[in-house]
């Protein structure tokens, strides 16, 4: 995946009036990696769903449904964009009662890995540790893309690090 | 307490990638929606065409006042027709004309009362200070029509005269409670 190029503003608002192909495939070459990442760790990891939710992300933008104003970068508002279509999907998705994870392992010989620990994360929780400290948006922006406010944000996250530290002292102990 | 990350996990946050190529296909299929989409009318577009069938709707009714032999008594119950957009909706360069044919049939014959072009964007207001700012849901709901019928059956067979229908978009049809 290439670089976000300085021109990156043009091409986005050229997509969002034209929609055009080309333009798209530009934009998808800069951002689409940090996209389609981002979603798949909305999901939990629910690799058809990041991609349906990446696809509706470009979708929203070239019909223009989205405005972009310059106040965030383009890859920070495309960001933006994945973060409501996951929500969506969230509201959307029929989930299963008995739903379980995978549960994890507490063998103390297994290395935690860090993205299955906040993939098994509540969802609530789970997105605002990937938006907080993983792709550094403040609260400010999680409570705008999220709808929730910022002391529900900075809750949320502290109570995700929380669980997230409580699995790796469970394997260390 | 102690809110911060413990070193070595810091240390994993930073490592952690921030992107990942995703699957080849994918970006494939983004560009064969987006020649789909090329093919209909953008936004803006519809936005002029809606209010255009609108305009028609009460031009017809205006044009038709008292003229009426057949319409619904003014006790006739009345339906809200609920115009749900798909992706696939508004494909076709006859549109405004076959929506404006049909709301002025309706009109013609007192059936159609008014209707509405919602804007694309709005909000969903829930309990307690939680404001959603909704720009994408409700584009969806594109707008709405006001039809006399003597029940829902009489309603939904209105509905289903609609162009709408045929460029793949659905109606709900919901009585008026009064």
């Amino acid at each position: 995946m290439s670089e976000p190029s300085r021109s990156d503003d043009d091409l986005v608002r050229r997509f969002i009036s034209t929609g055009d192909e080309e333009t798209f495939h530009r934009l998808y070459a800069s951002h689409g990696g940090a996209m389609y990442l981002l979603a798949k760790r909305l999901t939990g990891g629910r690799e058809p769903e990041a991609q349906d939710i990446v696809q509706e992300a470009w979708l929203r933008v070239a019909s223009a449904r989205t405005a972009f104003d310059g106040r965030a970068s383009v890859r920070t508002w495309l960001c933006g964009v994945v973060v409501n279509c996951a929500r969506e999907q969230y509201r959307r998705s029929i989930r299963e009662v008995n739903e379980e994870h995978e549960e994890p392992s507490t063998n103390a010989r297994d290395r935690i890995d860090l993205e299955r620990a906040i993939r098994d994360l509540p969802d609530g929780f789970r997105e605002v540790l990937v938006l907080h400290d993983i792709y550094g948006y403040t609260h400010e922006e999680i409570g705008a893309m999220c709808g929730i406010d910022i002391g529900t944000s900075k809750s949320q996250l502290s109570r995700a690090r929380q669980r997230v530290r409580e699995r790796f002292s469970e394997v260390t102990r | 307490m102690n809110d911060r990350w413990p070193g070595e996990l810091e240390e994993q946050l930073r490592n952690l990638p921030r992107e990942e190529n995703p699957p080849r296909e994918l970006e494939e299929r983004i560009a064969g929606q987006l020649r789909k989409m090329r093919s209909r009318p953008l936004p803006w577009q519809r936005s002029l065409i809606m209010a255009a069938v609108v305009g028609a709707a009460f031009f017809g009714l205006g044009f038709l006042a008292g003229r009426a032999p057949k319409a619904p008594s003014p006790a006739t119950p009345q339906f809200a027709l609920l115009v749900r957009e798909s992706p696939e909706t508004l494909r076709g360069t006859n549109l405004v004309e076959e929506y404006s044919n049909w709301a002025q049939s309706e009109a013609r014959q007192g059936r159609l009362v008014g209707g509405e072009k919602l804007a694309d964007r709005g909000r969903i207001v829930r309990a307690g200070s939680n404001v959603e700012s909704n720009f994408l849901r409700t584009g969806e709901l594109g707008g709405f029509f006001i039809v006399k019928a003597e029940n829902i059956d009489a309603a939904t067979r209105i509905a289903a005269t609609c162009p709408h229908l045929k460029y793949g978009g659905t109606i709900e049809v919901r009585k008026i409670e009064r």
